[in-house]
């Protein structure tokens, strides 16, 4: 994708524009799960207590943390900007001085995002510190400031074809496609300048960005020395009713009885839900990637995109056609990919794992306690997606319920492999929740599995379709396939990971 | 009830040799104390016989069953509590209690008796449909006693289960254990309050740099040392 941005921009003479698309985007990514790292790392980080009786400034501790957080997310925006640096590097033949910039300007792409989100969650936390249910307020939010971020992001993006005046704009204009697709986040076209402007000019868009950058930690610094102490100290003071329980209440609590499977998805279920971070990362991204993909295809304006508008018509004319039972399979898998709850299914343990160590309950029957906690965020989506194409789509029932029992096949199994890293070396020492996930490599690694996975299905499923070989039997095949990768991933979870995972030393 | 052979464990690749063929035996109806001083290999010899860690070299059984062949039998003998109270803070003390009774498969109706029993025992009452989160250190600690003990385990392994206990709630324990010995069970706990090893203890071991330096009743170390107090018996042996 991002050669094709190259490319296109090759022809309009403005091959910069696959810098400013990664740039955009980097920066986008950073700013949206920016809230849930910044959040982790101020507000629920076991170290801040050690902190406050210190003879330390709030503002050294939000700079320490904040410093840390971007650190971490070199990793994470690292796929976004590599891949476009060596497009353009090697499609414009740039100089060594140019790999220089790209270290400098790779350093400070972090820095305003996170500092915004700072902001945000500050402020947030500020707020809902006032009230009892505060993690709950805490993770609405984190999903308000998502979703105003992906309607802003959405606004931004949306480029008007037939207004003349613009489009003459962005085609005549030397820079005029990086300026208009960066208008409003400005970060990203001095990012770009600086990569690809010569001497003296690229180094004035590189002193734009690290200044703009100081600014805003100095902005963030002072902000956080009047806010900080005071709503983390609040936010200590945990809700506590001292309420005795009558004796008909005392009764019911104790008089459900779960196997022990039942009991371990219970209790992975409701701290999944009342940890923030966890419900967060683990929940966000199978929610918001597919009411994306969702909202795009049945909710976006138009009129900006006539393909896509073309494509929106053929779908419901073609109702009856696998193809859509394909697209919500799609949907289901790329939203199992991102299944963090599955991938760092032991690490959320933390500290406490020492209790799953010493109850005489089979690693199996805990795995499969697991399993159910890991499965039912995306069996949900599945279900979500079904209904929603098959209502908007007008499917038939049949195709419904294939799209709906492949779905499931498909999550089960990719929660499965999910779970395999986590489950033979977690990350059980974590000052702070964040750490349990965006320190485990274990979710990157297998989100890259399955991510792989999912490439080779669709690469087998359009060849099949170029060889025109029947809809039913590649719909058929599928769900084989399907059911193979459903059962080696049980056979390599419970046969083979479980054996390590009864062997881990706490 | 426990018999510990020959059983070794080392970290960093043995370069740090944490208990070193440690051999001893405790019958039903005892409570062994197990002392050392700090980084003697007590966490790491009771983390062996509850199954976190699994020993170099060794055995180890409780009730009769092999902690590494037969875990989920011989971990459904044990009731252990850790020297630090981590447990899931966002469960309520009543949803932790539930859960241990499920792990352990206690009965609806002698789950319903004995979370009340130790609720009560404990006060906990109050706080029990609160979050874990809102409990001090002693509660939690006296939180994860209870949960130990829901299942009537056979043997008691507690890791230094006084700290944070406030002065009833450390009586009553105490009380506990002797009443669970006398009715033919076994407590195996370490501490470093020597008086209380002197007055409950029908024997101690103790622990140096991951061996058994001493082990017997307190009048048979007392004559072998020569010396009066179990106090001076430790200083002396760790001393070397």
């Amino acid at each position: 994708m991002l050669l094709q941005f190259y490319i296109g921009g090759k022809a309009l003479n403005q091959p910069e524009i696959v810098l400013t698309v990664s740039f955009i985007a980097a920066m986008f990514f950073t700013l949206l799960f920016g809230i849930f790292y910044i959040m982790s790392a101020l507000y629920f980080s076991k170290d801040i207590e050690m902190l406050l009786p210190l003879p330390v400034q709030p503002w050294e501790v939000i700079a320490s943390k904040f410093i840390v957080v971007v650190a971490n997310e070199y990793l994470t925006i690292l796929p976004f900007l590599l891949p476009a640096f060596i497009i353009y590097g090697i499609g414009e033949k740039v100089s060594f001085w140019f790999i220089i910039k790209s270290i400098i300007v790779f350093l400070f792409v972090p820095f305003i995002p996170l500092a915004i989100a700072a902001f945000f969650t500050i402020f947030i936390m500020r707020f809902v510190n006032f009230r009892k249910s505060k993690d709950v307020l805490a993770v609405l939010g984190g999903i308000l400031g998502i979703f105003m971020g992906l309607g802003i992001n959405f606004y931004l993006q949306r480029v008007d074809y037939e207004n003349p005046e613009i489009m003459q704009k962005i085609l005549l204009s030397q820079r005029g496609l990086i300026e208009y697709i960066g208008r409003k986040f400005p970060p990203g076209i001095w990012a770009t300048n600086a990569l690809t402007l010569a001497v003296p000019n690229d180094l004035i868009y590189i002193l734009y960005l690290i200044g703009a950058s100081l600014i805003f930690m100095i902005i963030l610094s002072f902000i956080g020395n009047g806010l900080f102490y005071r709503s983390y100290s609040a936010g200590q003071e945990t809700h506590a009713k001292r309420k005795k329980f009558t004796s008909e209440e005392f009764q019911k609590q104790t008089s459900t009885i779960n196997t022990p499977a039942k009991a371990i998805f219970l209790r992975e279920l409701k701290i999944l839900l009342r940890v923030p971070v966890f419900a967060l990362n683990g929940l966000a991204g199978i929610v918001i990637v597919p009411v994306m993909i969702i909202f795009s295809i049945f909710f976006a304006p138009r009129t900006n995109d006539p393909e896509l508008s073309t494509a929106i018509e053929l779908l419901k004319t073609k109702s009856d056609s696998f193809v859509i039972v394909l697209i919500i399979i799609g949907i289901s898998v790329f939203a199992a990919s991102l299944n963090f709850v599955a991938s760092t299914s032991v690490s959320r343990e933390g500290s406490s794992f020492w209790i799953s160590k010493i109850v005489p309950v089979s690693a199996e029957e805990q795995l499969k306690g697991k399993f159910l906690n890991g499965f039912w965020p995306p069996a949900i989506l599945c279900l979500l997606n079904t209904v929603l194409f098959a209502i908007f789509a007008s499917m038939p029932f049949i195709n419904a319920l294939i799209a709906l029992s492949y779905s499931l096949v498909a999550s089960a199994a990719f929660t499965y492999i999910s779970m395999i890293p986590d489950v033979v070396k977690p990350k059980l020492k974590w000052n702070n929740p964040q750490e349990a996930i965006k320190q485990n490599t274990n979710a990157v690694i297998i989100m890259f599995v399955i991510m792989a996975i999912i490439i080779a299905l669709i690469f087998g499923i359009v060849y099949a379709y170029s060889i025109q070989l029947d809809e039913r039997i590649i719909i058929a095949a599928l769900g084989g396939v399907l059911l193979l990768i459903f059962f080696l991933a049980r056979y390599f979870l419970f046969d083979i990971a479980v054996e390590k995972y009864k062997r881990i030393e706490f | 009830m426990l018999n510990i052979v020959d059983v070794s464990k080392s970290y960093n690749k043995g370069a740090v040799k944490a208990v070193d063929s440690l051999n001893l035996s405790v019958p039903k109806g005892e409570i062994f104390g197990f002392l050392g001083p700090n980084g003697a290999g007590k966490t790491t010899t009771i983390k062996m016989m509850t199954g976190i860690l699994t020993p170099d070299s060794g055995t180890i059984s409780i009730n009769g069953y092999d902690i590494q062949k037969n875990p989920l039998e011989a971990k459904q003998s044990i009731g252990y509590v850790p020297d630090n109270p981590d447990v899931y803070e966002k469960l309520t003390g009543m949803e932790y209690l539930n859960f241990m009774a499920d792990m352990y498969r206690v009965p609806k109706k002698e789950r319903s008796e004995r979370i009340e029993y130790y609720l009560d025992m404990f006060q906990l009452k109050d706080a029990a449909g609160d979050l874990i989160k809102s409990y001090s250190h002693g509660m939690r600690q006296k939180i994860v006693i209870s949960g130990a003990l829901l299942h009537k385990p056979a043997l008691w392994i507690l890791d230094e289960p006084l700290v944070g206990l406030d002065p009833r709630s450390a009586h009553l324990l105490k009380e506990e254990m002797k009443r669970h010995c006398e009715q033919g069970n076994t407590v195996f706990f370490s501490t470093h309050i020597l008086e209380v090893a002197e007055k409950l203890c029908d024997r101690v071991g103790i622990i140096h740099k991951g061996k058994l330096i001493a082990v017997g009743t307190l009048e048979e170390l007392k004559s072998s040392e020569k010396t009066a107090s179990l106090e001076n018996i430790f200083l002396e042996l760790t001393e070397q």
